[in-house]
């Protein structure tokens, strides 16, 4: 005997932190393995039409879970546990009972011989219609039939939203691809758009209700930095949320070369052209500056002799008022920006 | 009365004496004076006639170091970056490159301090980078002296003999042309000063030694002042323009004296003289050699006034240079001139 119309309805759960449930241990609803054997209780006795008693049986009914327990991750918000069990049973011409049951087994006596559609639907703390199952079943005079239903969660779409975060700042050029491939292997793309710099955030709905495989990468342009995957389950009319947060990304790196190119404000290289080592008493001597590496510099030129400033153009003549002795001649050159500077010195003597 | 001389060359062309090595002493003896002057002639100085030599030496060039530039050469580099998420590296290199592995991607700062040897920063440049995934970069990153401040110590150094009352300036000129004068204390031929607290960059610095009232000598110098350092710029004074040391004379008459030359047997010595302050000299009188040449200068030869003397040796009828009573080897080695005012 199979259910013949399983229907999930959702739960929610939240799933934060890579891999890390948030609490929602009350999860499911999946383990609801309460077994009811059903008999025909007196409050619930069936009756015949006109009253006679006719030949009956008996129900033994068992109430199954019809979803696993796997590892869940991301669920739904709706509570998918069980609180109630409403239990109805239509048999021949009008015959029929309804009862309910938090659990455990459920016997009804007293049913007419014939076939008896019987129909449990399961309901949270909240009075929200999480689960349903139905089996048919035949009684039989004096016996007592068994018969276990499973009560599957709702069919239907539920809603789904992921957020991602990581280090803003860590990730130039951040895409969060993910998959979302149900038991049966079909997958869907889920687009995600960055809401803030290490943030990025998807939501969806009219997803079909059922258990997925969620692959979700986070990736710095072409190279993927963080990842993580994970069960999802939609519900009927649920939110399934997630959150995850990459706080330790696996950083594709870097070299960089770092070369030191000196602007130094390089010393003009001065030198003084034309001078001699002696100068005759009364005459006069001409000489020029050379700088090789003024590089377009607007130049200043300071001549010294002897250390007094005696001119301050690009060549000097001097020396005709000069007394014998022996001089330095200086020459200072400064560009114009004061950056550079350079000097040259030559000693002459006058006779 | 009489000191010792240094031989004296004869025979030089008195245009070319300054290369000939052989000197001769002059020895003034000072009548009713109780002292002797000797003069030792290692420099000869301007002969009997005008002409003195020019060698013009084209591209015959000096060019000065810098000082404080040698500063700039860092001994070591501090690589350092700032990255994604806060992310940084260090990285001390004695090479002027560096290669940085194992960066996050992303946009880098990256700093780069050139340090002196005291860890004192006096480059530093700085530039941005993105470091991709999986990829090398390079970045050239300029440096470039830092701002801050230096100091600058100057030494002057002479020869104190040459000096009788000597003081030096130092006039220290920025690239805005602003400059001070400073005045640095002199002392056994040496003067010494500190200026702190100058601006970075570069300065001119003009050294100026004074005997008395006159100049003697001086030098001009660039320095640089480099972050955290102090520059050291010796100025060595080695040759003066001697002031001399007057000596006074009251008598009628003076002796000078001079050693002969211990290479030749001059003939014929000449003593000259002229005005202090002229160039030209003037022939008093050529007397025969002797083995312990001296001349006594007489108020019929030479009237009073204030002289610098000089004597030369003639050997085989070639003059040698001029020694005059200024030359560094005379004694004192000041120099000395007389001051001849008679009784």
């Amino acid at each position: 005997m199979q259910c013949s119309h399983p229907m999930y309805k959702s739960a929610r759960t939240a799933y934060h932190n890579k891999f890390e449930k948030r609490g929602n241990a009350r999860l499911l609803a999946a383990v609801i393995t309460a077994l009811a054997v059903a008999s025909l209780g007196a409050c619930d006795m069936p009756h015949t039409d006109n009253g006679a008693e006719e030949e009956s049986g008996a129900l033994r009914l068992t109430i199954h879970s019809g979803d696993s327990l796997g590892a869940l991750t991301l669920l739904p918000d709706k509570d998918m546990e069980p609180a109630e069990y409403r239990i109805s049973g239509t048999g021949p011409g009008d015959a029929g009972f309804e009862t309910s049951t938090s659990g455990g087994t459920q016997e009804f006596r007293d049913l007419s011989r014939g076939e008896w559609e019987i129909e449990v639907s399961a309901f949270n703390a909240d009075e929200e219609e999480i689960g349903y199952g139905r089996q048919t079943v035949e009684i039989n005079n004096g016996e007592t039939a068994e018969v276990g239903i499973t009560v599957r969660a709702l069919s239907g779409t539920g809603s789904l939203s992921l957020s991602v975060v990581w280090p803003g700042g860590e990730v130039g050029a951040a895409e969060v691809v993910a998959t979302l491939t149900d038991s049966g292997g079909e997958s869907q793309s889920l687009s995600f758009e960055n809401t803030a710099e290490g943030a990025a955030e998807y939501s969806g709905s009219e997803i079909a209700a059922g258990y997925y495989t969620l692959v979700l990468q986070l990736k710095d342009g072409e190279h993927v930095v963080a990842g993580a995957v994970d069960s999802v389950r939609i519900v009927q009319d649920g939110l399934t949320e997630g959150e995850f947060n990459f706080e330790d990304l696996n950083h594709p790196t870097g070299e960089i070369e770092i070369i030191v190119v000196p602007e130094m404000d390089d010393p003009l290289e001065v030198e003084i052209s034309g001078a001699g080592e002696t100068l005759a008493y009364g005459e006069s001597m001409t000489v020029e500056a050379v700088v090789e590496n003024a590089d377009g510099a607007i130049l200043v030129y300071e001549w010294y002799l002897n250390g007094a400033p005696v001119g301050s153009e690009s060549s000097l003549t001097f020396g005709y008022n000069l007394s014998e002795g022996s001089y330095r001649l200086d020459l200072v050159v400064f560009a114009e920006d004061g950056q550079r500077s350079g000097s040259a010195a030559h000693n002459l003597t006058v006779e | 009365m009489k000191v010792q001389y240094p031989p004296v060359h004869a025979g030089a062309s008195p245009v070319r004496r300054r290369s000939l090595g052989r000197r001769v002493l002059v020895v003034l003896v000072i009548v009713f004076m109780p002292a002797v002057l000797t003069v030792s002639c290692s420099q000869p100085i301007g002969g009997g006639g005008d002409e003195g030599s020019l060698s013009i030496g084209l591209g015959d060039v000096a060019a000065a170091s810098t000082y404080g530039d040698q500063g700039l050469e860092p001994e070591s580099y501090l690589f350092s970056g700032t990255g994604p998420n806060g992310e940084t590296f260090s990285v001390v290199s004695s090479e002027e490159k560096t290669t940085v592995p194992g960066l996050k991607s992303g946009e880098w700062e990256v700093r780069v301090e050139g340090l002196n040897g005291n860890d004192e920063v006096i480059l530093a440049g700085e530039g941005t980078v993105e470091v991709l995934p999986f990829e090398d970069a390079a970045v050239e990153l300029a440096l470039r002296p830092v701002d801050g401040i230096g100091a600058i110590e100057v030494r002057a150094a002479w020869k104190a003999d040459h000096t009788l009352d000597p003081s030096v300036t130092i006039t220290v000129t920025g690239s805005d042309g602003q400059s001070e004068t400073l005045t640095a204390a002199a002392n056994s031929g040496a003067a010494e000063k500190r200026i702190e607290e100058l601006p970075t960059g570069y300065y001119r610095v003009a050294v100026r030694l004074y005997d008395g009232e006159e100049e003697v000598a001086g030098s001009a110098h660039t320095v640089r002042i480099v972050n955290g350092s102090g520059v050291k710029l010796n100025s060595e004074l080695d040759a003066l323009n001697k002031v001399g040391k007057p000596i006074e004379i009251n008598g009628e008459q003076f002796t000078i004296a001079w050693d002969a030359p211990a290479d030749s047997e001059p003939e014929v010595y000449r003593v000259y003289y002229r005005q202090r302050g002229e160039y030209h000299w003037e022939l008093i009188e050529a007397i025969d050699a002797q083995s312990n040449p001296q001349y006594t200068v007489t108020k019929d030869t030479l009237s009073y006034g204030t002289y610098e003397l000089a004597v030369s040796s003639v050997s085989k009828g070639e003059e040698s240079a001029l020694h005059s009573s200024m030359a560094d080897s005379a004694q004192p080695e000041s120099g000395w001139y007389v001051r001849w005012e008679g009784p």
